[in-house]
């Protein structure tokens, strides 16, 4: 599958949850606004780096601050990080309290199949 | 290397009488208290050194469970076992007994109860290893303030392997953890392989395809959290977020965060001087002491000069170094020291260094032994290279009594003008770092630094065990492996300035001893002591111009003569490489003035200077000639407990010599042109 990202993926079985809507950079989510981690486009040392820290494709995260360096939250663990590198996250903003649950879900269904 | 790092490091090796202790490894990410469990499980008898080969630390701990010895090897906090890091690679490498290393006979992993998904990802890459695993469930108290409640029994079916809550920090649950390491080395086989934790089929092959290969453990700590863990839908950390909103503010922050450090510094620099003074004035009378007893002779001088003084000078430093590990600790503890580098970073970064390394920076300028220690902090290895390898271009606290002496000597009337001057030379320090930082980010250590990816854990109050523990560890690295060498190189340095001696009595002594002889006979017992002291000053004077010190301070002279220095200031140069601070005891003896004269009497060494001559008749001490010695003190390394400290942290004397190397080209090169420049203007 050349190209292809882990929402991709999901959105095959789901496409109600994920109306495509447009990917845009983390830094541009407001502050307390959610999204869900599309596509990481950073060096592989900086991608290593940031999948440990669970910044990883599919999952959520919140704009806690903006700025540079910015505080993003990933599952309760806060994360300064650069705007440059922050700049190379594509993001699809989701609201809040639904998002975590359906990818929760997603991820289930993903992984049993 | 320490006798247990021979276990670990050779792990076939083993005595004929006596047996290896079972080993515990401690796993955990930052921020999890997994140095609070390492504590409460082996208190004070801990060992740290580095690992083989490398600059990350190895503690390692004795403890007796269930009447057994066993070892306990506190792993470098880590978010992965993927080798991403040197960190990660060496923890991965003991855990699975790969690379020399023997596998620790049980893993305890160390989860954080109030955010479990972080923790579960690692304890996923465990499973896959046939380890017998033990799951130390942390700050179950933080949790149960969040509303968060984590069924121990619920994770122990997932995970398959015990969970123990506990909070490290008070002792909580360490009995029952001990009781569950006892059952796991009394277990004779590990589990099985086919009972790994099963995660889901497509998790394994994600690895192959093209997608995060992490996204399929972190769907399995999802569906596991939310199996056992019972949390509110309420976000968690409004209060944190709070404090951050102020913290992490781009001008309040940062704001705080200067007078956060200024503080520090300030305590650093003044609380830490009573203790210093304590030290010296203790070893001094401990010299006398040991002078009144011992007879006169080299040996007497072996053990008074250096031993004794050696010793002191490497205690000396331990205020500097305590005071300075205790704030960290307590700002790391706190949450605090994270944000610290958070709101730095931006302004670090204009110079291509990371956030953190201002702390380390600015504590240089108290001393650069603790400063280099701190640097670890800073995760990137290039970036912590790039920070030791500048870190004493600093003006540290030794350094003040060189500007103090050479400000004095040139504007005696004028306290504006000297302390402008000694201002001066702290700011050349700093624009020297930062100037070196940009020079060797360009060169050899080429490549652009890594942007900031730092947690930002929720804030607490530090615990005072814990800060006291890091700074006794701190201090006993700084006194066992840098002292011994420190100490070697005191005494190698004492006999260069001792060697060869001399029964000769030169004519003009052998004249004030007569003289001084004639008025003891004529009954004027105050001149008649003067007198003899100063006979005797001016013998130590021809003896240390002959000893091997004294000859090489002749033999650099054609060297050191383009920066308007002559022999005299040549040996001062020698004698204070160990310690900068030396130069102005050593003047003080060149001068003819006994070695305590640059502390009890300095106007008369500043007289003597300024009467000093070159052979020629003319002033040896002229403005361009001192302006040249202060340049070269600011830039010049003249710190062997340094420089041991850079051959520990960077694991390797190249490094040391390196920074040799270049601070002495700096310092000859800048002093050369101020001492040029200002003469042909005139200032000679």
């Amino acid at each position: 599958m050349p190209n292809t990202s882990l929402s991709a993926l999901l959105c095959e079985g789901e496409n109600e949850t994920f109306s495509m809507s447009e990917t845009i950079f983390l830094t541009q989510l407001k502050p307390h606004q959610f999204g869900i981690l599309q596509h990481v486009d950073a060096k592989d040392g900086e991608i290593e780096r940031l999948m440990a820290m669970g910044l990883c494709e599919g999952r959520t995260v919140e704009l806690v601050q903006a700025g540079d360096p910015l505080i993003l939250k990933v599952y309760g663990t806060r994360i300064g990080i650069s705007a440059r590198l922050a700049a190379k996250l594509r993001v699809v903003a989701c609201n809040p309290a639904s998002c975590i649950v359906e990818v929760l879900e997603a991820g289930g269904q993903a992984a049993s199949k | 290397m320490s006798e247990s790092s021979a276990v670990l490091d050779a792990p076939n090796v083993s005595g004929p009488a006596r047996s290896i202790p079972p080993t515990i490894a401690l796993v955990g990410s930052p921020n999890t208290g997994k140095t609070s469990l390492f504590n409460a499980l082996t208190g004070l008898r801990a060992k740290t050194a580095n690992y083989h080969g490398t600059t990350v630390e190895r503690k390692i701990g004795r403890t007796a469970i269930a009447g057994q010895t066993v070892d306990i090897i506190d792993l470098p906090g880590i978010y992965s076992l993927n080798a991403a890091t040197e960190e990660e690679r060496i923890a991965s490498d003991v855990v699975l007994g790969k690379s020399g290393y023997t596998a620790p006979d049980a893993v305890v992993m160390i989860a954080d109860a109030s955010n479990l998904e972080r923790s579960l990802f690692i304890i996923s890459q465990l499973a896959e290893h046939n380890l017998k695993i033990i799951v130390a469930l942390n700050m179950i108290d933080v949790a149960k303030s969040h509303g968060i409640h984590v069924d121990a029994d619920q994770l122990s079916d997932e995970l398959k392997c015990p969970v123990v809550p506990i909070i490290a920090r008070s002792g909580f649950g360490i009995a029952p953890l001990r009781a569950e390491i006892a059952a796991a080395l009394a277990e004779t086989s590990s589990r099985p392989a086919e009972e790994a934790i099963p995660l889901a089929p497509s998790a394994s092959a994600c690895n192959a395809c093209g997608l995060c290969p992490y996204q399929a453990r972190y769907s399995w700590s999802d569906r596991v959290v939310k199996r056992a863990v019972k949390a509110p839908r309420v976000a968690k950390g409004q209060k944190t977020d709070k404090i951050d909103r102020v913290l992490t503010h781009p001008f309040i922050g940062l704001t705080l965060f200067f007078s956060v450090m200024l503080v520090v510094f300030y305590l650093i620099f003044s609380v830490a001087s009573v203790p210093m003074d304590l030290i010296d004035g203790l070893f001094g009378r401990l010299g006398s002491w040991v002078a009144g007893r011992v007879p006169d002779g080299d040996f007497q001088s072996f053990l008074v000069n250096g031993v004794i003084g050696g010793v002191g000078g490497i205690l000396v430093f331990l205020p500097q170094i305590c005071i300075l590990f205790f704030f960290l600790a307590l700002l790391e503890d706190s949450g605090y020291l994270a944000r610290a580098a958070f709101v730095v970073d931006r302004l670090m970064r204009r110079v291509g260094l990371p956030g953190t390394a201002f702390v380390p920076l600015l504590s240089a300028h108290a001393c650069a032994i603790p400063a280099i220690m701190a640097s670890r902090v800073i995760r990137d290895p290039r970036d912590r290279l790039v920070t030791i390898l500048i870190t004493p271009l600093m003006s540290c606290s030794a350094r003040i009594p060189v500007y103090t002496m050479i400000t004095a000597l040139l504007f005696p009337q004028n306290p504006g003008k000297a302390a402008l001057l000694f201002t001066g030379a702290y700011i050349l320090g700093i624009l020297a770092a930062l100037t070196m930082a940009f020079v060797f980010k360009k060169t050899i250590l080429r490549g652009e630094s890594k942007a900031l990816v730092i947690e930002l854990p929720g804030y607490r109050i530090p615990g005072v065990r814990a800060v006291l523990l890091y700074t006794f560890d701190r201090a006993k690295v700084f006194v066992t492996q840098a002292g011994t060498n420190i100490l070697l190189i005191s005494i190698a340095l004492w006999a260069l300035a001792t060697y060869p001696k001399t029964d000769t009595v030169p004519p003009n002594v052998a004249e004030i001893t007569a003289q001084a002889e004639a008025v003891a006979a004529a009954g004027d017992t105050d001149e008649a002591s003067a007198l003899f002291a100063e006979a005797e000053h001016q013998q130590s004077r021809f003896e240390l111009s002959y000893s091997f010190a004294g000859r090489l301070g002749k033999l650099i002279e054609p060297a050191v003569r383009p920066l308007g220095y002559d022999w005299q200031i040549g040996i001062g140069l020698i004698t204070s490489f160990a310690a900068r601070e030396v130069i102005v005891s050593t003047l003080a003896v060149v001068y003819g003035l006994g070695e305590d004269a640059g502390e009890e009497e300095p106007t008369g060494l500043y007289d003597r200077m300024r009467r000093a001559r070159h052979a020629d008749g003319s002033p040896v001490f002229t403005v361009a000639a001192s302006v040249s010695l202060l340049v070269f003190y600011v830039l010049a390394m003249q710190c062997l407990p340094t420089q041991i400290t850079t051959k520990r942290e960077t694991n390797s004397w190249k490094w040391p010599l390196f920074q040799l190397a270049y601070m002495t080209v700096l310092a000859y090169s800048a002093a050369f042109i101020v001492y040029q420049t200002l003469r042909a203007l005139g200032y000679a």
